[in-house]
């Protein structure tokens, strides 16, 4: 198995090697973005966001951390194996006294290891240049790097997803990219858990159904048939996670197309000279349609002395 | 020799949509024999290689190679198989070298002397990636790397395919050079016939999914034969002849490519009152045209007692 695990590593190390050289590029933009707002906020400028003062906190630290954690994570999973499969190649992998399960541990020890490598390193250089004193005028707390640490682990999610989408030997139009969709859905629902420790049992979750659902395919050669029940069990329920996805795009797709009214309303409002109002809703309407109901007689003023 | 055959299938059946690639197919593969494995493009040799070694789930049927179950093939069998793919894919960043020392660690077999040996025989350098090799090179790499661990079962699926004729001899000629003993049984599909007719012991056909032919390579020679017959002027029409797979007619001449030739069919023949009457010898390539070819009725030759009939 080791040779198999150093095989892997020396294969796809320059991928994690350019993955691991981005992000820093992209770290570092983001700290030279927050760097610069500090500058001028020395130089009278008043476009102080409080959002933006802590690097690790900041919206586009975040977003691009998930959204480059998520692209390196499965398409380092995709190349693992999509790589080996050519026919003959995956019989020459395949091919050998070692079981499928350790063939594919090698794989997952590799990748993963690459992985976290490749996407931690520039992550934790991040994190220390925040943590040390004299480069951020921001306190620094350890819990400031838990968003930035969920959206490092859910890029092990996408490993998996990407993992099972080359190794699945379904049609792109049908099933094959609902594990990304699954992932999608795991990394949407991260995004918005409250706490870590969820976020953390989304991760959690999500990785063990991909995770099982690719070891499965790649025990039966990426088909439904062949597969050991916890695998079938995993893939069916990524390709549900993934359907919401596709059920959730249909939607929006729908809505933009089809014409949107929205729901109106009215109610009646009397004055304080007691006129009467029919008000339709939404109020931005009011001036356009409010109709007085006086003339019809429905309420009438009480006679004065 | 060992009773028990190194591969035997049962009813092997699969399907890729609603389109059989192989249709119950059932075989069996004496220990020790050199088991050449034939058809045209896209009969399923390499469906029925590949669900053999259990890359493949097969739809229906099922079988055993070296005596465990071909949908569960224990690791402790995958070494004493030694399988050669058509396309000699390998790690193109690998060096020769490197292909070596990572296939060693696997097989606890290993022979380097094997390695080297074929290695050598096709002139390659240690340090060349494997991605700068021809192809008949990868394929002696291929071969090396195959032979290497001494195995029991040899399967090479077309082997030959898109190689020169002097590297396909030197491939064919390693292979039966560094594996003929006894106990040693080699399975190969392959498109040339003339190193089949030099192996082989055996043949399987396959045509259109189904195994039309299953037998020593002799008695398939005997049974597809091809008899001239000379007449004085224009041939006469031919009567219902059993097992006619092919005629030609010529000036004075009919030439007539028969299976299973026998009494019978020798004395239909005469009836037509030839003034000569020759059997032409054929090779197997020949005979494997004919009797794979369009024209003419088809027959099956599944054993040398039925070859007899």
């Amino acid at each position: 198995m080791n040779t198999l695990i150093r095989k892997e590593l020396r294969e796809h190390f320059k991928l994690a090697l350019l993955g691991c050289a981005l992000f820093a590029f992209i770290l570092v933009q983001n700290y030279r973005e927050c760097n610069a707002l500090y500058a001028g906020l020395a130089l009278g400028a008043d476009n102080w966001n409080n959002a933006n003062a802590q690097p690790l906190l900041s919206g586009s630290t975040t977003s691009a951390t998930g959204l480059f954690c998520a692209i390196f994570g499965a398409v380092l999973g995709w190349l693992q194996i999509h790589n080996e499969r050519h026919r003959d190649l995956w019989a020459f992998l395949i091919h050998r006294p070692l079981s499928r399960t350790k063939i594919f541990a090698a794989k997952m020890i590799a990748g993963l290891g690459l992985y976290a490598l490749g996407a931690g390193l520039p992550l934790l250089g991040f994190i220390v240049m925040t943590w040390m004193p004299g480069h951020i005028a921001a306190p620094f707390e350890w819990t400031m790097t838990l968003p930035v640490l969920s959206f490092y682990l859910s890029g092990f999610v996408f490993y998996f997803a990407g993992m099972l989408t080359s190794l699945r030997q379904a049609r792109w139009y049908a099933s094959r990219g609902l594990g990304l969709g699954a992932a999608l859905i795991i990394s949407i629902a991260l995004s918005s858990a409250p706490e870590f420790w969820r976020a953390l049992c989304f991760i959690l979750v999500g990785g063990a159904i991909l995770g099982t659902a690719a070891w499965g395919s790649f025990a039966s050669n990426g088909y439904y048939a062949g597969q050991p029940t916890s695998g079938r069990r995993a893939l069916v329920g990524s390709l549900v996670l993934g359907s919401l996805v596709v059920v959730g795009l249909a939607v929006a797709l729908l809505e933009s197309v089809l014409p949107r009214e929205a729901y109106t309303w009215s109610r009646y409002q009397i004055t304080t000279d007691g006129g009467i109002y029919k008000m339709p809703s939404p109020p931005a309407n009011r001036s356009k349609s409010r109709s007085s109901m006086a003339r019809r007689c429905w309420i009438r003023r009480p006679a004065g002395p | 020799m060992n009773e028990q055959p190194v591969i035997c299938t049962r009813d092997l059946t699969r399907y890729f949509g609603g389109k059989p690639a192989v249709e119950g197919l059932n075989l069996e593969v004496p220990r020790g024999s050199v088991f050449a494995f034939l058809g045209r493009n896209g009969s399923g040799k390499t469906t029925t290689i590949r669900m053999l070694l259990g890359l493949m789930q097969p739809t229906r049927g099922g079988g055993t190679i070296l005596g465990h179950n071909i949908c569960a093939l224990p690791t402790a069998a995958r070494a004493r198989i030694g399988y050669l793919t058509e396309e000699h894919q390998l790690y193109g960043w690998m060096n020769v070298k490197e292909c070596g020392d990572f296939q060693s660690r696997f097989y606890p077999r290993w022979n380097e002397k094997v390695f080297r040996g074929v290695v050598g025989h096709f002139h390659l350098r240690m340090t060349a990636r494997v991605k700068d090799l021809s192809r008949g090179e990868r394929a002696g790499l291929c071969l090396g790397l195959t032979l290497a661990p001494e195995p029991e079962l040899l399967i090479l699926d077309d082997p030959t395919l898109g190689l020169d004729p002097v590297a396909c001899r030197s491939l064919v000629e390693s292979m039966v050079y560094l594996t003929r003993r006894s106990d040693r049984t080699i399975f190969f599909s392959s498109h040339q016939l003339a190193d089949v007719e030099r192996v082989a012991d055996y043949i399987a056909i396959l045509d259109h999914s189904v195994l039309r032919a299953c037998c020593p390579l002799e008695t398939f020679r005997n049974s597809v034969q091809q008899v001239r017959l000379r007449f004085p002027g224009a041939p006469p029409p031919l009567p219902e002849i059993p097992g006619l797979l092919q005629a030609f007619r010529a000036e004075g001449e009919l030439r007539l490519t028969c299976v299973h030739y026998n009494g019978a069919t020798e004395t239909a023949l005469r009836a037509l009152a030839p003034e000569q009457l020759e059997l032409v010898p054929l090779s197997l390539e020949d005979a494997f045209i004919s009797y794979l070819g369009d024209r003419g009725e088809k027959s099956f030759i599944l054993s040398e007692t039925e070859a007899e009939l």
